[in-house]
């Protein structure tokens, strides 16, 4: 109902930017290839929080996940193999109105890029870090990559990998300055979804690892937690994810975990012999660096000139009359 | 300037040392990053954002970089890199100067990856050649690439105070909605120019790919595409080259012998050509500070003269060891450029073995090509 004194205002649930705004080019991912699922959960995300588009930028690095940002609507850079969080963390220093998402691989963060993320966890820079994690390297046509079980024949691998996999959640939980870690599966849109959102609304570096299907190179990885919801535990709390009542009747096996509790986070992903799913920490009390090192003022031309005259000056011999 | 991305690497750290407490007085920021690769990166991703970013290193460094460099000119994002060069190769001399990172920069990066290089000759040319290195990195959208040397990192020299002038700012974030139909690639066909759109402008959404790409910024798959881009790209630097002046000559226009130099040993060589000069001998001297691309004029000047010799603070086969002749013999940094690019048969004395070169130096090996 409007009147002639609201007419002006925004009626609820009306929506300046429909989905359709978020959406890019046509993905070239593999059909049943989870990156599709995980771009759908990213646009209603922002269809959600009605984001202008020409205020996203999504960044990313090498690989199947990292053609991404030419899905979407918005600003991206499709950079360098291992480079994304680096060149992200240069869009977003003096740029804290842009919001600015991270598309990566396994191989592009836990391998040639994984020095990069100790650091970007550590610069605790405002932005959202979505790992695509299917295990192996799909754009290279199947290598093992960190991540890969052990004993998985690959090309590289013909007579199966010998090392045990890495584990991104134990990581990320011993690096300095952690502010947000989640862990989601590319088949359960609905907590993909809940998830995507709440590490947008976390203020701070982001991380989600994201469990993700290869249906060409490596098929059944994720087969036996689909079939069988109780291989994956679901972290539920009010600060957390929830599940709706439809998918509480297929994920039953559930545990309340505080995202502020870290020695229990660590439990969870260190002794868990379910994989978790939810967040598993959230501090969102650590300072960003973009605001540690922000300017004190808003800098005129007019101060510009005089910091500069001031630094000169510092230096400068005027003759005695 | 406001972005500063560096990592700690001698010579280069008395820079970015004045820099984290000057640039916080204009409202710019030092980022010391995880490593070299990280701060081009960083730089690259401040710059796309409209921000105007450097990166800062020296040889070492500015190998691990090459990559990013190649990202920076393959997807038009205007970058300033600093490299404050030192003894090399490998981690080399550090404290020491020398010249050898010319050919890296005009060719460093892997493919065609055109870049513009230029070098610094004293320390007032230090402040200025990095403001005229960034407007040419926005009006090109491309890489530039200055050349110091650590003689000069650790030099003092008393110069006229600069005046402030406005031109010098970086210019405001441009955020003005973009035309309907606007293509991120619009090659112009003659210079190869392009309009750059910053994040944060409406209706100029692309994805920016350092994969060979079309006018839309879309993956090219199709090997006409991508030559399409490299031409583009490489006339971006005749556009520029028709901008530069003919360097002027020290000393007469012709004569028996002309003595090329670039980067800090101007004033070393300039010294001991007035010294011959003096002497009744027909020296001139020229200095180069766009390396790439070359002013015009440039082979003509050299024509002009009996003699050319390149003198530089880098590697050169002296045709006096047992092994080396006119055919394997390895010339100088600038020898190979201009030979290269002049067809005239330029000879060279390169030095490793001394910091910086003086000016005696320069006339003994003038005394002798004379003799």
């Amino acid at each position: 109902m409007s009147t002639r004194t609201t007419e002006f205002l925004r009626r609820s649930g009306e929506h300046d930017h429909p989905l359709e705004d978020y959406v890019g080019r046509i993905p070239r991912w593999c059909t049943g290839c989870g990156d599709n699922a995980v771009l759908a959960a990213v646009q209603k995300v922002c269809r959600e929080e009605q984001l202008p588009p020409e205020k996203l930028v999504f960044v990313s690095g090498i690989g199947c996940s990292s053609r991404f940002p030419h899905y979407m609507g918005s600003y991206g850079f499709h950079g360098l193999h291992g480079r994304a969080l680096p060149i992200a963390e240069g869009i977003k220093m003096r740029r804290p109105d842009l919001h600015v998402f991270v598309n990566t691989g396994d191989g592009d963060c836990c391998s040639i890029g994984a020095a990069h993320w100790v650091h970007a966890t550590r610069y605790n820079m405002n932005m959202t870090v979505m790992m695509h994690d299917n295990n192996i390297y799909g754009l290279t046509k199947n290598q093992a990559s960190p991540t890969s079980p052990i004993g998985t024949r690959s090309n590289t691998t013909p007579r199966g990998s010998v090392l045990p996999p890495f584990d991104p959640l134990q990581a990320t939980l011993g690096m300095s300055n952690l502010s947000f870690v989640a862990q989601a599966a590319d088949w359960i849109p609905e907590l993909l979804f809940q998830i995507i959102h709440e590490a947008f609304k976390h203020r701070g570096f982001s991380f989600i690892r994201i469990l993700q299907r290869c249906p060409e190179f490596q098929a059944n990885r994720w087969e036996p937690c689909i079939h069988d919801p109780g291989k994956l535990l679901i972290l539920t709390h009010e600060n957390g994810v929830q599940l709706s009542p439809a998918l509480a009747k297929v994920y039953k096996n559930c545990e309340q975990h505080d995202p502020a509790d870290l020695v229990d986070a660590r439990r969870i992903v260190g002794t868990s012999e379910q994989i978790p799913v939810g967040i598993i920490y959230r501090n969102s009390d650590v300072p960003c660096y973009e605001d540690l090192t922000a300017p004190d003022r808003l800098f005129t031309p007019e101060l510009v000139k005089q910091g500069l005259e001031a630094e000169l000056d510092k230096f400068t011999i005027r003759p005695r009359d | 300037m406001e972005v500063c991305a560096m990592y700690p690497i001698t010579p280069a750290t008395s820079a970015s040392h004045y820099l984290s407490e000057a640039f916080h007085k204009v409202g710019g920021v030092v980022h010391q990053a995880e490593d070299e690769i990280a701060a081009a990166a960083f730089a690259v991703g401040s710059s796309y954002a409209g921000k105007c970013a450097l990166t800062i290193t020296s040889g070492p460094g500015f190998s691990l970089k090459q990559e990013v460099l190649g990202l920076a000119v393959m997807a038009e994002i205007p970058l300033v890199v600093i490299d404050v060069q030192r003894g090399g190769p490998s981690t080399g001399q550090p404290t020491k100067p020398e010249q050898g990172d010319l050919l890296t920069a005009c060719f460093g990066s892997h493919g065609d990856a055109p870049k513009v290089v230029m070098a610094v000759s004293d320390i007032e040319d230090c402040f200025y050649s990095v403001i005229t290195a960034r407007k040419i990195a926005e009006t090109f959208n491309t890489v530039v690439v200055l050349l110091s040397d650590a003689s000069l990192a650790t030099a003092q020299q008393p110069f006229p105070r600069p005046e402030f002038c406005e031109e010098w700012l970086a210019a405001p974030i441009d955020q003005s909605p973009v035309e309907e139909g606007y293509l991120p690639y619009d090659w112009d066909p003659r210079s190869g120019q392009r309009q750059r759109v910053i994040p944060g402008q409406p209706n100029g959404m692309h994805t920016l790919t350092g994969l060979a790409h079309d006018r839309r910024s879309c993956v090219a798959y199709n090997l006409k595409v991508n030559k399409e881009g490299v031409r583009h790209r490489s006339l971006k630097l005749a556009a520029l080259q028709k901008t530069i002046r003919t360097p002027p000559v020290f000393g007469d226009d012709e004569g028996e012998l002309l003595v090329v130099g670039w980067g800090s040993t101007r004033g070393a060589i300039e010294e001991a050509v007035r010294h011959v000069r003096a002497d009744g001998h027909r020296v001139s001297s020229l200095h180069l500070k766009i390396l790439q691309p070359m002013a015009s004029g440039i082979k003509e000047i050299l024509h002009r003269f009996e003699k050319v010799l390149v003198v530089e603070n880098n590697w050169a086969d002296s045709l006096d060891d047992e092994l080396i002749d006119e055919e394997n013999r390895r010339y100088s940094n600038l020898g190979w450029l201009l030979r290269a690019r002049c067809l005239v048969d330029v000879d060279c004395w390169g030095e490793v073995g001394e910091q910086p070169i003086k000016p005696g130096t320069v006339e003994r090996v003038i005394r002798e090509r004379l003799s």
